[in-house]
């Protein structure tokens, strides 16, 4: 039987039951919804570059950008291609491989018992050839050569690896042009049997579907297969020192002006799950209080023809990791970077005030209500959450407890001058 | 299904202004969003460009940005913007509200939410920031910076460059190729007083269509609608895509890369970024447009398509080889990512697909999974309020009132053999390669 979990603000119902083989399985119901969007992820994403083959004493550090191969290969069946049998049945596939999971999605109007079987079914079965693997090896070499043309992604990317000493976060995703070469086919598989096993996945459907339908077909699918038991997975994470590596990283590329990023780096990580969720809303109120564009700070730096609408904050977060981020484009980096800095300092010491955290908390509020109008926000967000431990219930009920205090000590804690970092891209001469 | 479809309700309000309805309680939130339509030409473009700019600085009682952004978190995150869209040779103002429904929140906390948030709506339109009975002279020179190097940068996105140069060489002199952001020459004469003089007369004249998507009975919309949004106006002005132009005189070039018009241009990156630009002599408002469709899905709208089978899957040579079309004026643009040497074979192996569809090498498969993937992508529109209402304006302004219900009929029908009749008609006219020579081969 599943279990129903309700939340009254929001007016959702997810559905969730543990399935064969300790596959999680979770349905929200849209009424009312033409698409249906379903994902089928595993716990597995770039910064798991190093670990113990499973039944084995095997300790494998695996070729930058493996991951995001693995997904790409993972639509390589005998029968030809699994992306194309989804545009037979008039669904939309894809996926996507970040820092913490991979995930294989489609979104269809019609035949969704299909289109939910067959993502079950490629996404269960390898097939690697040393040819299929040969041909996939210019395709992505072509992606990551789009990712090095894109500004926006490289002052992030160079952010990253200057503030790292050694956490695998500071690689890029997809890996290099060389590293991509060195990736064969026996590398694959035992990736896949380390991550892709049921237990360390979960699916989630959501739209105008019966949850209990949906999870007898998962389940008879999942009943027909053999994985073998599996314990636990031994990821080994280096040891990341509490400061950053470089203090400024520049570039130069074809823009028409400077692109602008600054970055601190959190030490506050490996918490429990609640412990995190709170510090995930914390953050994100705080940066929303003193950098978004109701902010003096905002006004600020906007009339002194530092930023322009292009500036805006965030919080890129994982277990293991926390990167606040700020930035835009700007004709003046250097200063810029003063100014910011200076003003965080003088936020650190007066404190963001109630009117403004009350405000922001219920824009906060209101945004991620707004969220579950989309199938693919939802999918999205579950699947963010979920590799975190957190439910997607439990944020809003987060967002309401936490205090001015915590905000105001988050602020001070974190966004602490020694463990920032800035980088900029400048225009070629 | 079907009745998941029903289509928007639409009412002239007089003087140029359109109201369209969709009742529907599938959302959380309510979506209002205000076109304002203007020709897109030289002498308005930069102007138009610059207004939504300048429109989000303030407001009669909220006059900062600031003031409006707290006042927008105190509604729970309303979310307004103004923005500039193009259609064909269409420029539009537009302004988006989007604000949660009361239900949502608790007690009386939501109460008049979405009054409040028309209420600044309206204000942001027509009771902007003034000083001494025009635009603050600060936020027009601020606004100006800003939007002058919106336009230098677009250079930044180097796919989307290679594609609007190749508008541009493909229609030189043409309103068509204007961007939508206006041209930094014109920048300079524009002032606070001339801005909102101009600002003013499309405000009264200029055509207007608002859309509401939302949790809303219609009595109360038009109720709202005309307190908040409607001030008396004339409404003498009209603007519309103008069917027919999409017809072409044949250059007799067809297919042939030799007889077509080659541009290469030089920065130092390290993917090439080919665009090449056809003329298919069938617009939005033709009867043939469906076909038109099916020839761009069968050709680069989708993973089955000819150009992502052999273009990425068969030959690796790029991560995307994709068809679009500009459909006001029935342009086909193809896009891809590539080594700089190979230009010639990717380009080679582009136009052998165009040449398969020609010939009528299309297979029953190609045709059904076309079929579906059009009516997925219709089917799906109507889970987004923003969509809803693009859909619609788009159609609109291309002088075809058209429902979802009848394209998915439209879509139903289409034959082979009429996709293979359009493919008579399309002809290269341009390939503009952004390349990089210096670059050395790894």
């Amino acid at each position: 039987m599943a279990q129903l979990l309700q939340d009254q603000t929001l007016k959702e119902d997810l559905w969730y039951r543990e399935l064969p083989h300790g596959l999680k399985a979770y349905v929200l119901k849209k009424p009312g919804f033409s698409k249906t969007f379903a994902t089928f992820s595993t716990n597995y994403g770039s910064i798991d570059n190093h670990f113990v083959v499973p039944n084995t004493s095997e300790e494998l550090r695996v070729p930058d950008g493996i991951a995001h191969f693995l997904e790409h290969q993972m639509f390589a069946m005998e029968y030809g291609d699994a992306f194309e049998r989804f545009s037979a049945l008039g669904a939309q596939a894809n996926a996507y491989t970040n820092y913490n999971g991979t995930t294989y999605l489609f979104s269809a109007t019609d035949a969704i018992e299909e289109a939910l079987e067959l993502l079950l079914d490629y996404v269960q079965h390898p097939y690697f050839t040393e040819e299929g693997v040969n041909k996939e090896k210019g395709i992505i070499e072509q992606e990551v050569r789009m990712y090095r043309d894109a500004p926006n992604w490289r002052v992030l990317s160079n952010l990253l690896e200057a503030m790292y000493f050694e956490h695998p976060v500071r690689i890029d995703i997809g890996g290099t042009v060389e590293s991509v070469r060195q990736i064969d086919r026996d590398l694959l598989y035992k990736c896949y049997y380390t991550f892709y096993h049921p237990s360390n996945m979960v699916v989630f459907v959501v739209g105008d579907v019966e949850p209990e339908a949906i999870f007898n077909q998962m389940e008879s699918n999942l009943l027909k297969r053999e994985h073998p038991a599996q314990g636990e997975i031994r990821r080994i994470f280096p040891a990341e020192p509490e400061g950053v590596r470089e203090k400024l990283v520049v570039e130069q590329m074809v823009v028409s002006e400077p692109l602008f990023r600054m970055g601190f780096k959190d030490v506050d990580v490996d918490l429990e799950p609640r412990d995190h969720l709170k510090k995930i809303v914390l953050t994100e109120i705080m940066l929303e209080s003193i950098l978004g564009q109701s902010s003096g700070l905002y006004e600020e730096l906007y009339e002194q023809g530092l930023i322009d609408d292009s500036f805006s904050s965030h919080y890129m977060v994982n277990i293991n990791y926390g990167i606040s981020i700020m930035g835009g484009n700007t004709q003046k980096p250097e200063e810029l970077a003063n100014a910011l800095l200076k003003g965080i300092e003088r936020l650190r010491n007066e404190g963001i005030t109630e009117e403004d955290f009350l405000r922001v908390r219920n824009r906060s509020i209101g945004e991620y209500i707004s969220a579950f109008d989309s199938v693919e926000s939802i999918a999205y967000i579950f699947n963010t959450l979920y590799f975190q431990n957190i439910s997607l219930f439990d944020y809003l009920e987060v967002l309401s407890e936490v205090t001015l205090e915590d905000v105001n000590r988050r602020l001070r804690d974190h966004l602490v001058s020694e463990r920032h970092v800035v980088s900029i891209i400048k225009p070629k001469d | 299904m079907q009745s998941l479809l029903s289509d928007l309700v639409s009412e002239d309000l007089g003087n140029g202004v359109r109201l369209h309805i969709k009742e529907t309680n599938k959302f959380k939130n309510t979506l209002v969003k205000v076109y304002l339509h203007q020709d897109l030409r030289p002498e308005y473009a930069t102007k138009t460009g610059l207004l939504p700019q300048v429109l989000f600085r303030g407001t009669e009682s909220l006059p900062t940005r600031r003031d409006l952004s707290k006042y927008l978190e105190g509604l729970y995150g309303a979310s307004l913007g103004t923005s500039i869209k193009k259609v064909g040779e269409v420029h539009s103002l537009v302004y988006e509200l989007e604000i949660l429904n009361e239900e949502y929140l608790p007690g009386s906390m939501g109460n008049g939410l979405f009054s409040k948030g028309l209420g600044v709506l309206g204000e942001v339109i027509h009771q902007p920031y003034l000083e001494k009975g025009r635009f603050s002279s600060r936020y027009v020179v601020q606004e100006k910076e800003v939007l002058k190097r919106k336009i230098e940068g677009l250079i930044n996105d180097k796919a989307r460059y290679a594609a609007m140069r190749c508008l541009e060489e493909m229609c030189p002199g043409d309103n068509i190729s204007l961007s939508r952001l206006g041209r930094i020459e014109d920048l300079e004469v524009i002032n606070e007083e001339n801005l909102y003089e101009y600002y003013q007369d499309i405000l009264r004249n200029n055509p207007m269509d608002i859309f509401v998507v939302g949790n809303v009975t219609r009595e109360e919309v038009q109720e709202l609608v005309s307190k908040a949004l409607v001030f008396p106006r004339e409404g003498k002005k009209e603007v519309m895509n103008l069917s027919g132009k999409a017809r072409h005189e044949s250059k007799g070039i067809g297919l042939d890369r030799a007889k077509s018009k080659e541009v290469f241009e030089d920065q130092d990156i390290e993917q090439g970024k080919l665009t090449m630009g056809f003329r298919t002599g069938v617009a939005v408002a033709d009867p043939e447009y469906y076909a038109l469709l099916f020839y761009n899905g069968i050709l680069g709208g989708f993973v089955h398509s000819k150009l992502f089978q052999n273009v990425r899957e068969k030959a690796s040579l790029a991560y995307y080889a994709s068809s679009r079309l500009e459909s006001s004026r029935g342009l086909l643009f193809i896009s891809s990512g590539i080594e700089p040497k190979e230009y010639e074979r990717a380009a080679d192996l582009i136009l052998k697909q165009l040449e398969a569809i020609k010939a009528g090498d299309i297979s029953e498969e190609e045709m059904e999974f076309t079929r579906k993937g059009l009516i997925n992508h219709l089917t799906s529109l109507v889970d987004s309020s923003g969509a809803i209402c693009d859909y619609n304006m788009d159609y609109r302004l291309n002088a075809r009132d058209e429902t979802v219900s009848h394209a998915l009929e439209a879509i139903q029908a289409v034959s082979k053999e009429q996709v293979v009749a359009v493919a008579q008609g399309i002809e290269l006219d341009t390939s503009f390669f952004l390349r990089n020579s210096g670059r050395e081969e790894y």
